[in-house]
Formats: C-alpha cells, sequence, structure tokens
C-alpha cells in the first residue's frame, strides 16, 4: 500500500501529517518504509498497528486506485481493464513487491503477450503463464531509461517515480550498437537490444524518452532488409552532432583494434560494418 | 550426453584448461542432442577463427563470441586476444545479459 506515496509527497506533507495524523515515531517509521529499509520490532508494531489503517483510509478517502495507471489514453480499453485483472492477481503472488505492466499488448490489438514486470531486491527466475511473461527485474531497473519509457504506458501497483536525467556514455552507445549489428548478422532475436539502442539515440539526440508506442513505431520503421545501412547511418548522424570531436577520438582506437582483428577473423562481418561506420563517424567529424 | 562428456569433448578441441561458467552442466545437459553438437562444433570454428567475434570494452585485450541456443539459452566463449580461451558461459538469457555487462560486450 505504501507503494502508493513516494518519499517526495511525503516529505512535502510532513509537517501536516505531523500535527494531525502521525506522530513522529510514526512518520519515521513510514518514511522507512518507503525507503523499503528494514523496521525494528516497534516499528513494526507501529507500523502494523496504527500507520497502515491511516494510510489505507487517506488513500480510499482521495479516491486512489489500487493500481496506478499511465497513458491511459493509449490503452485498448479491455486490455487495459484485463491489465488491471493480472495486476490484482500478481499482487496476491508477489505481495511485497512492486509490480508493472506495460508493452504492446495495452494499446496493440496484434500483441497477446502481456509483460509483467515485478521489481525485486533479490533474482528470480522469470516465468510464462500462457500468454503472460513475468520478468524480475532488480530495483536498481527503476532508475533506467527503459523504465522512463516503459512506465509512460503501464499499469502498477505502485507511484512510477522516473529519473529526468539520464547519461548515454560513447562506450556504452557504441557497446550496444556493436552488440546489436552482432545479432542482426547471426540472424538472433535482436528487438531487445534494438529497443535500448534506439532509446538511448532518441535520448542522446533531442532529450526525449519514448513511450512504448513511439518505441514501437521507430522499432517498426527499422524493421526490413536495408537495417544494418539504416542503423549505421542513424549512429553516424547522432555521434557526430552529440559527442564533441575529441571525445569521438576514441573511434580511431577501435578502428585499430578492429582492423587488426579483422585480418585474423576474416568471417567476422560484424567488424567490417564497425569499420566502415567508424571511419564514415570520423570523416563527418572532420 | 552428459555434462562431463561434453566438457572432456571441448577441452580436447582448445587443448587447454578451461572454466565453465553459468550453470553450464544443468543447461548442457536440457539441450538436445543437435544442440550439444551445435554447441561443440562452434567451439571448433571459434578456435580456428571462422567465427565473428566482439572486443570488451572494459578490456581491449579481451574478445568474446557469443552463440544462441533455442529461444532462451545463450554461450559466450571469452579469449585474451593473444592467447588462451578463458571461460565458457552457458545459461539462461537473463544471465547471459549479466556475464555480457560483466566482460563489457
Amino acid at each position: 500500500m505504501e507503494n502508493f506515496i513516494s518519499l517526495q509527497q511525503l516529505q512535502k506533507a510532513a509537517p501536516l501529517l505531523k500535527k494531525h495524523i502521525f506522530t513522529s515515531i510514526q512518520l519515521k517509521a513510514l518514511q522507512k518504509k518507503i525507503k523499503r529499509q528494514t523496521l525494528s520490532r516497534n516499528e513494526k508494531t507501529y507500523y502494523y498497528k496504527f500507520i497502515r489503517p491511516k494510510v489505507r483510509a487517506m488513500l480510499a478517502f482521495s479516491g486512489t486506485e489500487e493500481a496506478t495507471a499511465r497513458g491511459e489514453e493509449w490503452m485498448i480499453k479491455e486490455r487495459a481493464g484485463r491489465a488491471r485483472r493480472i495486476l490484482r492477481r500478481m499482487q496476491k503472488k508477489h505481495r511485497t513487491a512492486r509490480i508493472m505492466i506495460s508493452g504492446s499488448f495495452l494499446f496493440n490489438k496484434e500483441f497477446q503477450d502481456i509483460d509483467v514486470f515485478v521489481f525485486t531486491k533479490y533474482q528470480k527466475e522469470d516465468y510464462s503463464r500462457k500468454k503472460i511473461h513475468v520478468n524480475f527485474l532488480p530495483q536498481s531497473a527503476l532508475g533506467s531509461l527503459f523504465f522512463g519509457s516503459l512506465c509512460q504506458i503501464s499499469l502498477s501497483n505502485f507511484t512510477p517515480e522516473t529519473q529526468k536525467d539520464f547519461s548515454v556514455s560513447l562506450v556504452g552507445l557504441l557497446q550496444k550498437y556493436e552488440l546489436l549489428v552482432n545479432e542482426i548478422l547471426n540472424r538472433e532475436d535482436y528487438q531487445k537490444n534494438l529497443r535500448d539502442f534506439l532509446l538511448q539515440m532518441e535520448y542522446l539526440s533531442k532529450r526525449i524518452v519514448l513511450n512504448p508506442l513511439q518505441l514501437y513505431i521507430l522499432r517498426k520503421k527499422f524493421s526490413n532488409r536495408r537495417i544494418l545501412l539504416l542503423l549505421q547511418r542513424y549512429l553516424v548522424e547522432n555521434l557526430v552532432l552529440n559527442y564533441p570531436k575529441k571525445e569521438l577520438a576514441l573511434l580511431k582506437m577501435y578502428l585499430k583494434d578492429y582492423k587488426i582483428l579483422s585480418k585474423e577473423y576474416k568471417n567476422s562481418a560484424n567488424l567490417q560494418n564497425y569499420i566502415q561506420t567508424y571511419n564514415e563517424a570520423l570523416k563527418f567529424a572532420g | 550426453m552428459l555434462a562431463k562428456e561434453g566438457k572432456e569433448k571441448i577441452l580436447a578441441i582448445l587443448g587447454q584448461e578451461l572454466k565453465f561458467d553459468g550453470h553450464f552442466d544443468r543447461c548442457f545437459e536440457n539441450l538436445k542432442e543437435t544442440q550439444q553438437e551445435e554447441l561443440i562444433l562452434w567451439i571448433k570454428d571459434c578456435k580456428e577463427r571462422k567465427t565473428s567475434v566482439i572486443q570488451s570494452k572494459l578490456n581491449r585485450e579481451i574478445i568474446g563470441f557469443v552463440k544462441r541456443f533455442g529461444s532462451n539459452l545463450r554461450a559466450i566463449l571469452t579469449k585474451r586476444k593473444e592467447g588462451y580461451f578463458l571461460a565458457l558461459f552457458l545459461d539462461l538469457h537473463k544471465y547471459y545479459e549479466i556475464e555480457m555487462a560483466k566482460f563489457g560486450f
């Protein structure tokens, strides 16, 4: 239940809450609970006996639902209803976890698979039941660019707080690009890396975090036979426009490495792609 | 094929000691026989430099080879550029991502 209150909200309302509803100790315990810190025995008693019932009453009074919906205007109504029912079911199974339902299922009739994300402290095995795919993610994922996108069209049992600033490092971006190219050339499933790569690129170039629908539309544009060429142009353009020339000098180092490697690994087509792409970027960077 | 036999075959191809990472035994024994053979052939191709290679962003002296088996299993073979193979990782996709990040791939 405390999932619906953010730390920010609590801090903002602290003087009023302290004056009319909670004692200092109760407020401190609630704060600890929201931060997911361990409560002492005394604090636990306070929490379950006094704090929780008051919070429940306040939430009911303010009309807060048991699920937070974001981007409801993009959702197919019938699917949002189904997602709410699944969320309720999942909550019974993972009582203390933060749970979110997002993905194409909510806005695209063609997609039948339902992605459920459970944010937990401990690593757990993902599982699928019929069309429902349950993915366990670490709490740290709540601060990621991926989460920033995901929560924009979602239903969750908590109030998602998204980070405003993300850093897209040159090394991280090149790493993502290289892996993506390798997956495409090896004819593997590259959709996940493509999604992450596009999110990073759009944030880098426009400072926007695409929502899942925008990301889906952009991803579709890259789904054609010339995907490698498109990705190459897209990367080159954004590297030159968004990183200073001095930083792009790093590409020279990789170029040198890949030229040596490609002599040894003649069948490694990905290396040729990296060489061509980085050469092009350096050429445009002047 | 049991994991023990598979490991022996792999070590014979590489001709050196190798660390087996991830839930190697369990995952190897869950592979179909044809996939087990495919894994062993792939190791041979890696040794003979016939596969695609990626370079670590954390340590430029380390390279890696990756392969997918079925929808959820992944293998990563790591090697020092001018030297020996380091480890063969075989596990579910989720753990593969963690391992890839660990190596800077």
